[in-house]
């Protein structure tokens, strides 16, 4: 039975959402997770590539009703848990069609959480406010992506109103560790899964996953 | 470097409580830390599949006198021979879907990294592959 649904959410290119996935994915495994990926960003899939062959994977386009209902019909099959990579341009069909997955949640006994992947740009909170009206079941984290800087850097969200409503509604704020650009670049663009990388990768590279890597699975060890 | 050593029959014991299987049979030799974990791994998965974390797994070892850390729980079950069966297990594709779900078409999923057909009608897309060259 699937157990809890978490999307990786963010709205917006570039703030490092296929990262953030691509390490939830590997600290589920690390867990002994059973994971089924759901990859719905249909212009850039690379967390499919990336792990199509090392976890169950699903390509489905949710701006579509139809992808929702394989969705629910995939979460129903699924025992272990499973995680949904959104793409930038997803809130559209989160907004049409996402009251189907609200019905379906209690009849799965699934928990749904959200990992919402910020920058320090305002956009975020504008993209996490709309998110928030149109989700209204399970709990939002966000996540700031700490290559923008540290987590007091982020000061946009740390004075917002919304930063409140997250902890309020029982969400945390986790920050997410820097990993250096070369190593980075280097999983990207070869769509590399971060296991993969862990053997593949240079010397020096590996060492700096290494760190990286212990470091996620520390900050999202919990969120699993 | 020392190592603990564990009777069999406590391993035995751990296996029943955790998911009550019948009893394994009995080994002469005693086992490591790590030997022990891993031939509960099994148990473990399932425990961690009923939502026990890995810390509050450590602690039930530890009341039934088997005294591990996390860290080596985790390590342990990163080099199981069983989490590597158990990964191969993990790239089943939509081809492992009951017969009964088959009216619909197949989405898109898991050959690896092949260029897939057109969008199919249920809702799924094509994830195209990389260009050769940019």
């Amino acid at each position: 039975m699937i157990s809890k649904l978490i999307v990786v959410g963010g709205g917006k290119g570039g703030v490092g959402k296929s990262l953030v996935a691509a390490g939830l994915i590997d600290t589920s495994i690390e867990l002994n997770r059973q994971v089924l990926l759901i990859e719905s960003d249909t212009s850039v899939p690379d967390v499919y590539k990336a792990y199509n062959g090392i976890v169950k994977s699903m390509a489905i386009d949710l701006d579509k009703k139809e992808g929702w209902i394989t969705l629910l019909d995939a979460l129903n099959e699924h025992d272990g848990i499973a995680i949904l990579n959104t793409g930038a341009r997803n809130d559209k069909g989160v907004q049409l069609f996402s009251s189907l997955l609200m019905t379906a949640l209690p009849q799965l006994k699934c928990q749904l959480e959200t990992l919402w992947v910020i920058g320090r740009k305002r956009a975020s909170l504008e993209l996490l406010a709309d998110y928030m009206d149109a989700i209204k079941e399970g709990v939002i984290h966000v996540i700031r992506n700490n290559h923008y800087g540290e987590g007091d850097k982020f000061q946009l969200y740390n004075e917002s109103a919304t930063k409140k409503r997250i902890e309020a509604a029982g969400g945390k704020t986790i920050d997410f560790p820097d990993l250096a650009d070369r190593v980075s670049d280097a999983i990207s663009n070869s769509n590399l899964a971060i296991s993969k990388g862990a053997t593949d990768l240079s010397f020096g590279d590996r060492i700096e996953l290494s760190r990286w890597r212990s470091e996620v699975w520390k900050t999202l060890g919990d969120v699993v | 470097m020392v190592r603990t050593l564990y009777k069999l029959e406590l391993v035995e014991k751990i296996a029943k409580i955790l998911d009550e299987m019948p009893a394994k049979p009995k080994i002469e030799k005693d086992v490591t830390a790590t030997e022990a974990i891993q031939k509960l791994d099994k148990s473990i998965r399932s425990m961690q599949k009923k939502n026990f974390t890995l810390e509050e797994i450590a602690v039930i070892l530890s009341k039934n006198e088997m005294k591990v850390s996390v860290a080596t729980l985790k390590s342990a079950l990163a080099r199981s021979p069983a989490k590597k069966a158990a990964g191969s297990a993990q790239t089943a594709t939509s081809g492992d879907k009951p017969a009964a779900r088959q009216s619909r078409p197949v989405p898109a999923s898991s050959d690896a990294k092949t260029a897939p057909d057109a969008a199919q009608e249920n809702g799924s897309f094509a994830v195209k592959e990389d260009r050769r060259e940019l």
